[in-house]
């Protein structure tokens, strides 16, 4: 393991892999240990159920002072996400406090995935249809998941 | 309101009232008159004037102050609202900054909700009280809970640490020093938001007293002095009577009282003139709102205009590149000694008044353009008009620049018209006074192409007397920097004092008669302004 590495981040990768989140697990490459593979399962009863979504973590120099820097790598229909996967979170910006985890990162993001906000958009198009024709913004949700996010893949 | 207090340090005249429809904390009136009588202005206390020497300042007045006095004007005004409202100082001191130091408007918040504006500002839970504000700094009057018995696990760096190295916000949340230090080093880093720091602590809205940057911070002290500048920093940005001088690497500060439009970074400070509203170079005659639209229109138009206004000019005679390399605009060709204008590059001949010459170059000819032309000859007319006003702005500031380099020049010379003459260090003084004169001169011309620019076209008889204002103050600019330029032997002491003088009133005339009722047109219908396009 690299000297350099602070106790801290150690700390939360050793408990992420012992005691990982139900439905979310996180690995760490081995050439670089601030560099994070991290798997989330759509959440039961929404539109991303039966999903697996890749995402990348980074932690940068300054974690935790800085928030980690998060991004979805699986194409996902989500009113807070992007095209490049660029995730919409307050916590990830100006609310981060360096009492948050990894953990608590993603299980946020897990849970914005039950509870999509339309009203703060990322990508205005999803947005909009999310709150013209909800029907039809979760069908393609769910069709985008069944495509692209395949359990198996 | 409209009567005068008979206060030795406090006249409230109807200008004041006018004033205070946008700048509702200005005025302050000694601290002996009370806490609370019936008017709003009765809680305005010269606690801060108080600090910055002893009086409050006249309408129209100015002075340059040090931080070291902001610094205690700061303390003095957090004081008197801790009083006011019975908090800590340092929790007046968040609280004004809630409201951009205005106090008046703080008051009337906090005493309406002060639980909602405690929390808004994240002071909700701090603690200590009013008598803390005798302690000569903001830095010691809040009270911090103490770290739990027994140790804690750092929540930032999972390392168990003793109550001793613990560091609590009075919300209640501890972390370990090192963390702590680093959090704030980093908000610190962040910059001028890191006053608006809150406990490290996941949602939690509880802001990070000073006493506790203090203890957390005692290892780095060069951060904790960054820490103190940011807040003075605040103080002089949001407080409108304040302002930094933003000339590069000046540093000082302003403090001016009601109704100062431009003043001067002087005595003592680096001379630059500037406005106090805008904080741009000082541009009386024209407003700040003016100055705005010409700089975006310049910006805009500037690759045109920098094309067609290369840096040389031609000889019109014999054609050899000249560059201006002194402030007149009389210029003498070096090659064949021909003198023209280098505004309009005319004969100089037809410029003077002894030869009865007609100095027509701060005119723009309209007879040039008829009604009946193409949208693209319109067009071209406008450029041409702009044109015609930025080449002379361009013009003036390129002079202006070249004045401020004389002035080094200048105190030399005085140095030798004093050696020579075996005068007293006043008498060489005219030297420096015409040097600046022409400086103040050029710089008020500037402003005049801008006014110029966008002052009414139909207002016919305002535009035939400004335009006789600017012409006069340009003659007189002139000759003062051709005066000013000469050698020292054939230089007239008398002479250069009455033309100083005679330009000065010049500039007076022409500023207060601009002032006063010339009519100004937004520049709505302009074809050759491109849509700005907005930040997204």
């Amino acid at each position: 393991m690299a000297a350099s590495l602070p106790r801290r981040i150690v700390k939360e990768t050793q408990r992420l892999t012992q005691e990982p989140a139900p439905g979310i697990t996180a690995t760490p490459y081995e050439d670089n240990l601030r560099y994070f593979n991290v798997l989330i399962s759509g959440p039961s009863e929404s539109c991303y159920d039966g999903g697996q979504f890749k995402l990348e973590l980074f932690l940068p120099a300054d974690y935790p002072m800085a928030p980690p820097k998060v991004r979805f790598l699986t194409k996902i229909f989500h009113p807070n996400v992007d095209k490049l996967g660029r995730i919409c979170l307050d916590i990830l910006k100006d609310k981060w406090s360096p009492a948050l985890q990894i953990r608590t990162v993603l299980l946020s993001i897990q849970a914005l995935l039950s509870a999509p906000n339309p009203d703060d958009p990322l990508d205005n198009t999803v947005a909009e249809l999310w709150k013209t024709d909800p029907d039809a913004a979760h069908a393609k949700a769910t069709e985008w998941t069944r495509t692209y996010a395949r359990a198996a893949a | 309101m409209s009567e005068e207090e008979e206060d030795e340090n406090y006249v409230y005249s109807d200008e004041d009232e006018l004033e205070l429809e946008e700048e509702e904390e200005e005025v302050y009136a000694p601290p002996s008159h009370g806490r609370a009588s019936e008017e709003g202005a009765s809680s305005r206390g010269s606690t801060e004037s108080a600090a910055m020497g002893g009086k409050r300042l006249q309408d129209g007045t100015y002075t340059l102050i040090e931080r070291s006095e902001v610094e205690a004007a700061m303390l003095a005004k957090a004081r008197e609202v801790s009083e006011l409202l019975e908090v800590s100082a340092s929790c007046a001191e968040v609280l004004l900054r809630y409201t951009g130091w205005s106090s008046e408007r703080l008051m009337e918040q906090f005493l309406a909700d002060p639980e909602k504006v405690s929390s808004r500002c994240g002071v909700d839970k701090w603690t200590g009280g009013c008598e803390g504000s005798t302690a000569s700094s903001l830095d010691s009057d809040v009270a911090l809970p103490p770290a739990p018995s027994g140790g804690l696990t750092c929540r930032i760096c999972f390392l168990e640490v003793p109550a001793s190295e613990a560091l609590t916000a009075p919300c209640g949340h501890s972390f370990c020093g090192e963390c702590y230090e680093g959090y704030l080093a980093n908000k610190i880093d962040e910059g001028s938001s890191c006053v608006h720091a809150t406990c490290p602590e996941d949602k939690c809205t509880t802001l990070v007293p000073p006493k506790l940057w203090q203890r957390a911070l005692s290892g780095i002290p060069d951060k904790l002095a960054k820490y103190k500048t940011f807040r003075i920093d605040n103080f002089i940005t949001f407080s409108k009577e304040l302002r930094w001088c933003p000339a590069p690497n000046c540093g000082k500060v302003v403090r001016a009282g009601a109704c100062v439009a431009s003043v001067k970074c002087a005595p003592g400070g680096c001379g630059f003139s500037f406005c106090m509203k805008c904080g741009e170079e000082a541009h009386q005659p024209a407003s700040c709102e003016l100055v705005q639209q010409w700089a975006e229109k310049c910006q805009n138009e500037s690759e045109t205009a920098n094309w067609i206004l290369a840096n040389t000019k031609r000889c019109p005679k014999c054609q050899t590149r000249i560059e201006k390399n002194q402030g007149c605009n009389h210029m003498s060709c070096s090659q064949c000694k021909h003198e023209f204008c280098w505004m309009c590059m005319g004969d100089w001949s037809e410029h003077g008044a002894s030869t009865g010459g007609y100095y027509k170059c701060n005119k723009f000819d309209p007879l040039k353009a008829t009604d009946e032309e193409s949208d693209s000859a319109r067009a071209k007319r406008e450029l041409d008009r702009y044109l015609h006003y930025y080449k002379r702005y361009h013009g003036h500031d390129q002079a202006q620049k070249f004045a401020v380099k004389q002035l080094e020049a200048t105190e030399k010379r005085m140095v030798e018209l004093q050696e020579s003459t075996h005068g007293s260090w006043i008498d060489v003084q005219f030297l420096k006074t015409a040097n600046e004169m022409v400086i103040d001169c050029r710089r008020a011309l500037k402003s005049t192409y801008i006014f110029g620019y966008y002052l009414d076209p139909s207002a016919t008889k305002q535009r035939e007397l400004f335009e006789n204002l600017q012409e006069h103050l340009e003659r007189f600019t002139e000759t003062l920097s051709e005066m000013t330029e000469q050698p020292l032997e054939t230089m007239d002491r008398t002479e250069v004092v009455n033309i100083t003088r005679v330009t000065e009133s010049f500039l007076h005339n022409l500023i207060s008669g601009a002032e006063s009722g010339l009519d100004v047109v937004p520049d709505a219908k302009d074809p050759t302004t491109k849509p700005t396009v907005a930040a997204s």
